[in-house]
């Protein structure tokens, strides 16, 4: 039987958190913009390391003047994917913020960053100064288009290999 | 099948029952929702997995477990059911199909019972996103507007920044002319030429100061503003500046009278940008007062931790229809084409920047009184709030 492992998707509004998630768990990607409210529950079986890992993905709605971000939601993580829009630099300090709260409230936890909206390289912000400061702060950085598909996987399988070689807690039943 | 056993499903809500050992069991008959999460049966009698099945209540049971302990301790009423109950937020849950359920919790106790009530509300979802989804298309727009405006704003600094530069050859051409032994008629050409342009390159100076003052003004959210600026040696700069103008319009400027043993009355602002804010207001004065009138320039210094300067003309004031407009960008004053008609707008953002405010009123006597009030620094109960709060009602 699978092993399960809760993981929190945090970010900004309209970063591509749940186009990611949907890329990663149904293969799928719509233009279409659906704002989250509260968060959406998906699961996603992987493969790593001969193990077989029931990825049980959190996707919570993005921080902004109109919708708190329930941290409270992050306890019980194996791990964080935090998104951040790399067409809009701001988005970074967002993250970086959700990270820190959710560091409160869980504990440290494997985390893994995805600069998203790759394809958009005419719109990139994000420069590399903004990226080490990413890294300084101990997570690991991958650039990801939920439109493509590139480097999704890559995404959900660090972040899986990182918790799988963490003490991060198993889901709890 | 009693009408009971299928009554929740035929309402499509999903009833759990905690068992004294914590697990829960499903309490009637399971909604179409529920068939569909892939959830083995039976389930009456199998304790079900909600971390499987429901994996949101995870983070809901501790407040619905306070909820059942509460009403546990409490006298059940005649009916069975107890008095409180406590709803969880909403959540959506994808099932196997890739259907979003929309789902809500609700934990109360009905006697000894202590359930969970798990209702699909499509409904109110959809309608609450609607809601959100817009106000955030909204803003959206809003952030690429503001960028699209931020560039242009930047292309025009750029292209007004550069016009300074031919101008000022010119200007230094024409004061050379000036110089030179020429015939009379050339003489008042050269003279006109040189009236134009600079005043093309005082247009050009207030344009850049806005676009500083709006820049500043956006950099200085939340900052400490830590220049200082002398009223007092302010005004009488300005007035001395523009003597010559009052005098070619046969107004008579006058300027405060000497008082407080000739100490300085110590502003937040910038030296700098706090006389081209009095100019602008005297100019202003000097182009709208009649012939053989007084435009007077006073400092006041009678409010604890505040200063104001104003300035009185005897034209023919402020027209209603334009007075409300009157601070604003690109809302020319008194004389359409007068100027940029940014003078009063830069003069605002700045003042403001100060925590001052700045206005203007009629004067009973006839003609306008504009004002300028900023926080003295060093005084005597130094302010602290807004003075365009407080300004309000005060001037009458």
């Amino acid at each position: 039987m699978a092993e399960k492992r809760k993981v929190c998707v945090l970010g900004a509004t309209g970063v591509g958190k749940t186009s990611l998630v949907a890329r990663f768990a149904r293969s799928i990607f719509s233009e279409s913009y659906l704002t989250t409210i509260g968060v959406t529950i998906e699961t996603r079986r992987v493969r790593c390391d001969d193990r077989e890992l029931d990825l049980i993905l959190w996707d919570l709605s993005g921080e902004d003047e109109f919708q708190d971000v329930q941290i409270s939601y992050v306890r019980g993580s194996a791990g964080l994917l935090l998104v951040i829009d790399g067409t809009r630099r701001f988005t970074v300090e967002t993250g970086l913020r959700l990270h820190a709260a959710a560091r409160a409230t869980a504990g440290e936890l494997p985390s893994v960053v995805a600069l998203n909206k790759a394809d958009l390289t005419a719109a990139w912000e994000i420069d590399e100064a903004a990226e080490a400061r990413l890294r300084r702060a101990g997570l690991l950085v991958t650039r990801t288009s939920a439109k493509t598909g590139a480097g999704v996987e890559g995404a959900f399988s660090a972040l899986a290999r990182a918790m799988l070689g963490s003490d991060a807690p198993l889901w709890r039943g | 099948m009693d009408v009971d056993t299928w009554l929740l499903s035929a309402l499509d809500k999903l009833v759990l029952e905690r068992l004294r050992d914590g697990t829960f069991v499903v309490r009637g008959e399971p909604p179409p929702w529920f068939l569909r999460l892939g959830i083995a049966p039976p389930w009456r009698d199998t304790p079900l997995r909600i971390d499987r099945a429901l994996p949101f209540l995870e983070v809901f049971l501790p407040e619905a477990e306070r909820a059942w302990s509460t009403d546990a301790s409490r006298s059940a009423r005649p009916d069975g059911c107890t008095q409180g109950s406590v709803r969880s937020d909403g959540w959506t849950q994808m099932t196997e199909d890739d259907e979003a359920l929309h789902l809500e919790a609700t934990a109360l106790c009905v006697g000894s019972s202590r359930l969970l009530v798990i209702t699909r509300n499509d409904a109110l979802f959809h309608e609450r996103r609607r809601v959100l989804q817009r106000a955030r298309e909204l803003r959206l727009v809003h952030e690429a507007l503001s960028r699209e405006v931020e560039r242009k704003d930047v292309l025009v600094h750029c292209i007004v920044h550069d016009l300074s530069g031919p101008l000022n050859s010119l200007l230094g051409a024409l004061s050379l002319l000036q110089e030179q032994p020429l015939p009379e008629k050339s003489g008042a050409l050269a003279a006109v030429a040189l009236k134009a342009a600079l005043r093309q390159r005082e247009l050009i100076r207030e344009i850049l100061d806005t676009f500083a003052a709006e820049g500043a003004a956006l950099d200085a959210s939340g900052g400490e503003l830590a220049e200082v600026a002398d009223l007092r040696g302010t005004v009488a700069q300005v007035i001395e500046a523009l003597l010559p103008m009052a005098c070619s319009r046969c107004v008579r400027l006058e300027g405060p009278p000497e008082s407080g043993g000739g100490q300085p009355c110590c502003v937040l602002g910038e030296g700098r940008r706090l006389a081209r804010v009095v100019s602008n207001l005297v100019e202003n004065a000097l182009r709208f007062a009649p012939a053989r009138t007084s435009v007077r320039v006073l400092v006041h210094e009678d409010e604890p931790g505040w200063a104001r300067v104003t300035v009185e003309d005897e034209g023919p004031g402020v027209s209603p229809a334009i007075a409300p407009r009157l601070f604003q960008k690109f809302a020319y004053g008194r004389d359409p084409g007068a100027g940029s008609g940014l003078g009063l707008y830069g003069a605002r953002i700045a003042v403001e920047r100060w925590g001052g405010a700045i206005g203007h009123e009629a004067r009973p006597e006839g003609g306008a009184r504009f004002w300028v009030r900023l926080r003295r620094v060093g005084a005597a109960g130094e302010a602290t709030g807004g003075g365009a709060q407080r300004e309000t009602g005060r001037e009458g």
